[in-house]
């Protein structure tokens, strides 16, 4: 028998089978283990995918090999859905940050759920709309349409590698500034323009007098790398202003053992696609600044002398001497076989100082229209509750209550032991001393133990306190 | 050794000294210090033992322990709305939703709850917590009754009994094999040095 004839029907009878086979998967999986209810749309919305697609109707005008090819894609975001799982992922920590993402997009908004990655960092995906990629092609618009339609879902993607990290968690306000910027991308890009087109019009005019026949489209990617510069700044803008100074820590740990000066724009044929990183130095020296580090350690000053606790003072002093100088940054442009890339590194390596002034004034108006969009409780934390906490960290005790004139306290809030553990985590690591760091391990690990159940009892007991009135 | 009544334990839970200071936290309302016990709530993680291919249990031989550990097991982090059925005589480990840190001359003792013992509940089979101890309690839960026992985490099961040491002047704390625990733990037979003589009583020479 010619292959042409049967060899389509083959991969359709694979296909079908895939689509069975991931449906069954999905249906089996233990709702009662999802750490939140969305991880159950998430799993809802691919089962009517699944269901949509071995619809004969469907079926027939579809390439076969498109199909088979697209089903692996899908399998991944099912795989997705089952690794979020209460084995692996604490609820309560989630639960926490499902608030914080409640006071950003309502009850009408995008919804989120939460799963795991083998990387070290944190990653969000838009799931819906990386499902609506996979479907192009496969099926009408409109059934892409009435499929994702009341189904923005976002999937955060938790470090597994980092399990018990907790102090890292901060980077989820990172994360979550990347759905702020997928939800506000126009009027974020209105601040931006007005804030760096006196210096891309220098730019274009460099490359104009280099090249004028290649200027409007080397302008064009360049444009996209700033635009990268920008996006990355302003999540990290929102990371500092939900997590306070724990997430300067949290991306001072991210970035060791890795270089710290360079900014990178990784090119890519495809505009859309290209990527650009600031340096290290100068996302911390942001992150310091929007975090109100300063005004943090000064108020912790306070609360030390007030508290009798001198260890706070040291701890603050950690978080004053994190590295922010930036002015020996240099830019790195890759890949080495794309034709413009020592163009691209020469005019924005002119342009640098200007252009990180300009991304300054840009992070200001956001941190202004970050305060206009959403009720956030600004700053997120304050230096006198940390101090309790870390108060209670140093004696082993749980850091989940602000003590007051009651016996019962009040539960402390997410980011105030989140400060606290990191503050905490990060003097015990810097005072290590190598003749004597035996314990070190079980001492760290005590202290992200007390963190999971601090924030699991604080969040039920203020649930209690809401439903008793108290 | 003197049982702390309600106005004791609430002086020795004021106490600002955290190395001095009994602590019970968190406590959701102050009705939880009964006239001589604070009452426990259940925590949400829990360690089911599970019929499986374990020869048997004997603490004497290392290499079973071991084997116990990672085949016997199943852990699992309840949601505060979900529950757990437990079955007539069915043991799992729990853990208290409360931390506790008891200063060197407090002794304390977990109890069941009475109510809940009458239904055949019984909460922990080891029940001392010795002066000194931080951290949540593991709680051996067991289903006494003729009939399976929703358990909720939150869930107030059990109640401490705080007894005042006479010190004498010396400070003996708790320095065992739990350290700041958490989470429902498994049992930690030969990790450390008095486990020791586990071995010599399963091989005891005639």
């Amino acid at each position: 028998m010619d292959p042409k004839i049967w060899e389509p029907r083959a991969i359709l009878g694979k296909s079908l089978a895939l689509i069975e086979k991931t449906a069954a998967g999905l249906d089996h999986l233990d709702h009662w283990n999802f750490p939140t209810d969305s991880s159950d749309a998430a799993r809802k919305l691919l089962l009517q995918t699944l269901q949509t697609l071995e619809t004969p109707a469907k079926l027939v005008p579809m390439d076969p090999s498109v199909l088979y090819n697209r089903l692996f894609s899908i399998q991944a975001l099912a795989e997705l859905v089952a690794r979020s799982s209460t084995h692996h992922i604490s609820w309560p920590l989630v639960s926490y940050c499902d608030q914080i993402w409640h006071t950003l997009f309502g009850d009408t908004g995008p919804k989120i759920f939460y799963s795991l990655t083998p990387e070290h960092n944190y990653s969000i995906l838009r799931f819906s709309a990386m499902l609506g990629r996979h479907l192009n092609g496969l099926l009408p618009n409109a059934d892409i349409s009435a499929l994702l339609r009341d189904n923005d879902l976002y999937c955060l993607q938790l470090a597994s590698s980092e399990d018990y990290n907790l102090p890292l968690y901060a980077n989820i306000g990172h994360e979550f500034g990347h759905a702020i910027f997928d939800h506000k991308e126009a009027e974020l890009r209105k601040l931006l323009a007005a804030n760096v087109e006196t210096i891309l019009n220098s730019i274009y005019s460099d490359l104009d007098a280099k090249d004028p026949d290649q200027a409007t489209r080397r302008a064009k990617r360049v444009v996209w790398a700033i635009l990268g510069f920008a996006k990355e700044l302003f999540c990290d803008l929102v990371g500092a202003m939900l997590m306070g100074p724990s997430f300067l820590v949290s991306l001072y740990e991210i970035s060791w053992a890795q270089n710290k000066d360079t900014w990178t724009i990784s090119l890519s044929p495809y505009d859309q696609a290209i990527r650009a990183y600031p340096s290290f130095h100068f996302r911390l020296s942001c992150i310091r600044k929007w975090s109100e580090v300063d005004s943090f350690c000064a108020d912790a000053q306070q609360a030390s002398k007030r508290l009798g606790i001198a260890r706070l003072i040291e701890i603050a002093e950690y978080l004053q001497g994190i590295p922010i100088r930036h002015d020996s940054d240099s830019l790195n442009v890759g890949p080495d076989s794309d034709g413009d890339s020592n163009i691209v590194k020469e005019v924005v390596t002119k342009y640098r100082t200007r252009l990180k002034q300009g991304l300054d004034a840009f992070l200001s108006e956001c941190a202004t229209e970050m305060k206009n969009w959403y009720r956030l409780p600004l700053p997120c934390v304050s230096a006198y509750p940390v101090a309790e906490l870390l108060q209670r960290l140093e004696h082993r005790i749980l850091p989940n209550v602000i003590p007051d004139e009651t016996l019962l306290g009040k539960p402390a809030t997410f980011a105030a032991i989140l400060n606290a553990c990191a503050l905490y985590r990060l003097h015990l690591l810097a005072d290590v001393k190598v003749e004597s760091s035996a314990g070190l391990a079980r001492d760290t690990a005590i202290i992200e133990r007390l963190t999971a159940k601090a924030f699991e009892v604080s969040f039920i007991q203020t649930k209690y306190n809401n439903w008793s009135g108290t | 050794m003197s049982v702390l009544n309600r106005a004791d334990i609430k002086e020795r839970m004021s106490e600002k000294d955290y190395t001095k200071k009994l602590l019970v936290t968190p406590l959701l309302t102050e009705g939880q210090i009964g006239p001589a016990s604070i009452d426990i709530r259940l925590g949400s993680s829990i360690i089911i033992p599970k019929k499986t291919y374990v020869e048997r249990q004997d603490v004497t031989d290392l290499k079973n322990v071991r084997q116990v550990e990672e085949r016997l097991y199943d852990q699992r982090r309840l949601k505060y709305n979900s529950k757990f059925m437990l079955h007539p005589n069915q043991l799992i480990l729990g853990v208290t939703f409360e931390y506790v840190s008891l200063p060197f001359d407090i002794f304390s003792v977990i109890m069941s709850r009475s109510s809940w013992g009458r239904l055949g509940l019984v909460v922990a089979t080891a029940a001392a917590v010795q002066p000194g101890y931080k951290g949540c309690l593991t709680l051996e839960l067991v289903n006494l009754s003729e009939s399976p026992i929703a358990l909720y985490p939150g869930l107030p099961v059990g109640q401490l009994v705080f007894h005042e040491v006479t010190a004498k002047g010396e400070k003996v704390l708790y320095a065992g094999r739990y350290d700041c625990p958490t989470e429902a733990g498994l049992p930690k037979f030969f990790s450390n040095e008095a486990d020791k003589e586990l071995g010599f009583w399963g091989s005891v020479p005639e």
